[in-house]
């Protein structure tokens, strides 16, 4: 019983970071000023995650400049893209028992 | 006995998990503010510039090839840009009315996708103008407006799909027709334009305001 719950990642437990991952799963990469945009919140908030998912090795950044101003993009690592797959899958297995 | 309890009072927090992540990916990567009322006025504005075009061909006698080529690139330019505009201009509006951005990363994808069959059907067109090809030239803009579509389609509705599948056949049936080429071009940027901002209007704009 316990198994199951061992693909259950606690990075994606936040929403705010299952958000980031949902978006960089199906987008080639994603500025910082989109995800704000699409997850509606502040910027401290939202650097912090990314931070996180930086950390485990999920995300990559690529910072350049477009004209003067910075521009961040975020792409999620070979890693991420897998912890996430694995978490997706769990979440579904946990589903799927319970109805059986 | 203790893992089903804590399984129980879980459950409904994985569902929203897997809801909230197909909605994040959705919501991403595909971009929900085109307009129907939009498809509808475009639709509108080719028939008028078909009209148009009918009345400048049949003054074709009193001007040189030359002229008449000029005028009618000219007609079909500024239709267009107007198209262009109008498009802009009503999703702007409902992205703005949904609260939601027009700048999507998902909108630049859409154009990505699209730039390149439509560019390319363009610059084709006008070689078989300049080349004294008008028959086919209906079909050509059709074909590569509809596949630029289905290329589209991929970051917007899905309907898009089929209504590029449908550009894409009428143009190809254009073909066997080719002294009809203004009424197929009327039809596939007129008649299929207002169809499908109806379609679309009904589908998703209409239900949305209702609900707000």
């Amino acid at each position: 019983m316990k198994d199951i719950f061992r693909h259950i990642n606690k990075i994606f437990s936040n929403k705010i970071r299952l958000g980031i991952m949902s978006m960089l799963m199906v987008n080639e990469q994603m500025d910082f000023n989109s995800l704000k945009r699409i997850l509606e919140v502040t910027d401290g908030n939202l650097a912090s995650h990314l931070k996180a998912l930086e950390k485990a090795g999920y995300i990559s950044v690529h910072k350049s400049f477009l004209g003067r101003k910075p521009h961040t993009a975020y792409q999620a690592t070979d890693s991420g893209r897998k912890a996430f797959e694995q978490h997706i899958e769990a979440l579904e297995n946990l589903i799927k028992r319970q109805k059986e | 006995m203790h893992h089903k309890v804590l399984f129980d009072m879980n459950e409904q927090h994985y569902l929203e998990n897997l809801q909230d992540i197909k909605r994040m990916m959705l919501r991403s990567s595909k971009f929900f503010s085109i307009s129907g009322l939009s498809g509808i006025l475009v639709g509108s504005y080719a028939l008028m510039a078909a009209w148009w075009a009918r009345e400048i061909i049949s003054a074709a006698h009193a001007y040189t090839r030359m002229e008449i080529i000029v005028a009618l690139t000219a007609l079909a330019m500024a239709t267009l840009v107007l198209a262009l505009g109008t498009a802009a201009f009503f999703a702007h509006r409902k992205a703005r009315k949904h609260n939601e951005s027009f700048w999507d990363p998902a909108l630049w994808n859409m154009i990505r996708a699209a730039v390149l069959p439509l560019i390319t059907g363009g610059l084709f067109g006008l070689g078989l103008i300049l080349n004294g090809y008008y028959t086919v030239v209906a079909s050509a803009t059709l074909v590569f407006y509809g596949l630029s579509m289905v290329a589209a389609a991929r970051y917007t509705y899905s309907d898009i799909f089929y209504f590029g599948l449908l550009e894409i056949l009428t143009g190809l049936v254009a073909l066997f027709f080719p002294y009809y080429g203004l009424w197929s071009w009327a039809f596939g940027f007129g008649v299929l334009h207002i169809l499908m901002g109806i379609w679309l209007y009904f589908k998703y704009d209409r239900r949305s305001v209702s609900k707000s």
